[in-house]
């Protein structure tokens, strides 16, 4: 027997999930090329027009797929990284995640230019690195919630320092950057995300799967480990679950911020605070806010594209004050 | 039953519990009082195998220490003294009081369901299963854990100062309640307290801690006939129609 509140939830992650759908479907039909819905879908199946098949399948499906990825990547991780830290400014820049890609990509940009095409592979190998080192850094001392946020943050100043460095010595590197650093999914093709599908969506099962446990972590350390849980090697499960989640998102999407910590938010208002509810929500809202979000940015301005990121900084930060000022007013 | 045997810990230099030996009786509720930092906290956090200790701690002659987190919490429900208030129902609370019974993945079940229904009606929380933690009073919110550890169907029950958040009234209902419930489910209890009146009104047994070590361990009405509560908390004794209190 669920417990009673439980079943106000189902109805709200249904429509999360009817939305995620419908934006996705807006999202194939809607572009800078017009095309009819018989037209758009008989291009998803490389059927008919032999233009409507290159627009669907090399570019419309693919930037989809990865905004949904995106959103779903970096959301469940702000969910493991709020849940582990118990720290609601938790997000994936805390652990190094965007310090981390940005240093090794503007690494490869001004020493070797060259490899280019490896720039996914260094923001993920950034990322994910970085944030092994904050949570090893952590582990020496502890572990605890406090340790993780702080070396998190020592880290990322240095890196952040060492990218400005590498800036103001390369200024070539600049422009190539400035792309990755606000976060786009301009020209992403689909040999770019079997990968990362795969990190993000083992990571989202693996969060499900410790929810219970996650859950148990709200009592805090002493109540956990009384009930049976191991603390510190869920700690850090989770937060490796997170840094895989998010390093596989940016390796394609760049440093899209916002995400990760504004979703998990809204998540938390619209189904409470039950662990396995609000991954179940943060994934359907973070992956249609970035649908949302691609689709705005490539239909607004037709024919210039405005950059996911910021499209997320200019919409979903309002949105989300307006939602902490209605929350703040009915309490 | 629990048998604590040469328990020592130290933090550098500092001796927290020296040879620390007890034996707590079955099916009855131990107090455990004793002055500010003489160590209960520290011997409730050896049990729950949050502390280093050397000595050994045996349940059922069993040695505490081979087994997992999750065996130990089928066998021990520990309250601690701090508790937090998260936005979470007093349902969801309950429930997981079952966590030590589910392993990685595995699905409530019927019998999980049973527990927890027991332990809120137990508790008398019927008609505040759907209210949040963090707007619950502290009486009611203490109740609330107490039966989250119910649910976990745990022979032993250890408390660390249940009572600290709660006026008088509300303090002897909660007491009261617990040795009800210890009663009914034959449960074994050690409660760590600082109120000694309400400690010995409710106590089966009392053991006196000082400076790390057990001084005392008895029947309330042995522990009354020696002066060592006197002694340890340099307070005065009064009788009342033949009821003993303290005062400090």
């Amino acid at each position: 027997m669920k417990p009673s509140n439980r079943k106000a939830v189902y109805p709200i992650l249904a429509i999360s999930g009817g939305a995620l759908i419908l934006t996705m479907l807006l999202s194939l039909l809607l572009g800078g090329a017009s095309l009819s819905p018989a037209e758009a879908l008989g291009g998803l199946f490389g059927v008919g027009n032999g233009t409507a098949s290159v627009i669907m399948q090399g570019i419309r499906l693919p930037r989809a797929l990865g905004a949904i990825l995106a959103g779903v990547g970096l959301s469940v991780a702000g969910v493991l990284l709020q849940s582990v830290t118990d720290n609601a400014l938790a997000s994936p820049n805390v652990i190094g995640v965007n310090s981390g890609a940005g240093f090794f990509v503007i690494l490869l940009l001004a020493f070797f230019p060259a490899a280019s095409p490896l720039l996914p592979l260094a923001a993920f190998v950034g990322a994910f690195l970085t944030t092994l080192v904050i949570i090893g850094t952590a582990g020496r001392f502890g572990a605890s919630r406090a340790t993780v946020i702080l070396a998190g943050i020592a880290l990322t100043s240095i890196l952040n320092a060492a990218i400005s460095l590498i800036s103001l010595i390369d200024t070539d590197v600049l422009s190539a950057y400035s792309y990755f650093s606000v976060g786009g999914l301009s020209g992403l093709s689909f040999d770019r995300l079997p990968l990362p599908a795969i990190l993000i969506v083992l990571s989202f099962v693996g969060a499900l799967t410790l929810s219970r446990q996650l859950e148990a972590l709200r009592l805090g350390d002493t109540v956990a480990c009384a009930l049976g849980i191991r603390v510190r090697p869920l700690r850090t499960v989770a937060l490796i679950c997170a840094s895989a989640s998010a390093a596989a998102a940016v390796s394609f999407a760049g440093l899209l911020g916002f995400v990760g910590l504004i979703v998990p938010h809204v998540a938390r208002k619209l189904v409470g605070g039950y662990t396995r509810h609000v991954l179940i929500a943060s994934a359907t809202l973070g992956g249609t806010l970035v649908l949302l979000a691609d689709l705005l940015g490539r239909t607004l301005l037709s024919p210039t594209e405005i950059p996911v990121g910021i499209i997320m900084a200019l919409v979903g930060a309002p949105f989300f004050l307006f939602l902490l000022i209605r929350g703040n007013r009915h309490a | 039953m629990l048998e604590i045997k040469r328990l020592c810990v130290a933090v550098g230099h500092k001796t927290i519990l020296s040879d620390l030996s007890m034996t707590l009786e079955p099916n009855a509720l131990t107090v455990l009082i004793g002055k500010n930092g003489c160590g209960k906290s520290t011997l409730v956090s050896c049990i729950g195998g949050m502390r280093r200790h050397t000595g050994a701690l045996l349940s059922d002659s069993q040695d505490l220490h081979s087994l997992s987190p999750r065996k130990r919490a089928q066998r021990i429900a520990i309250l601690p003294q701090i508790l937090q208030s998260p936005h979470m129902t007093v349902e969801e609370l309950v429930r997981l009081g079952r966590t030590p019974h589910l392993t990685l993945g595995q699905r409530f079940g019927d019998k999980d369901t049973a527990a927890v229904e027991s332990a809120i009606h137990a508790t008398v929380l019927d008609s505040l299963r759907t209210q949040y933690l963090d707007i619950l009073s502290g009486g009611e919110r203490q109740k609330a854990y107490l039966a989250m550890i119910l649910a976990q169907n745990a022979p032993l029950l250890v408390l660390d100062e249940p009572t600290t958040y709660m006026d008088v009234s509300v303090a002897h209902h909660f007491m009261a309640l617990l040795r009800t419930l210890m009663e009914q489910q034959k449960k074994t209890v050690l409660a760590v307290m600082h109120d000694l009146n309400c400690a010995l009104r409710f106590a089966d047994r009392v053991a006196v801690m000082d400076a790390g070590h057990i001084a005392f361990h008895g029947t309330t009405a042995e522990v009354l006939a020696t002066d060592i509560i006197e002694r340890t908390f340099s307070v005065t004794r009064h009788e009342v129609d033949g009821r003993c209190f303290f005062e400090g």
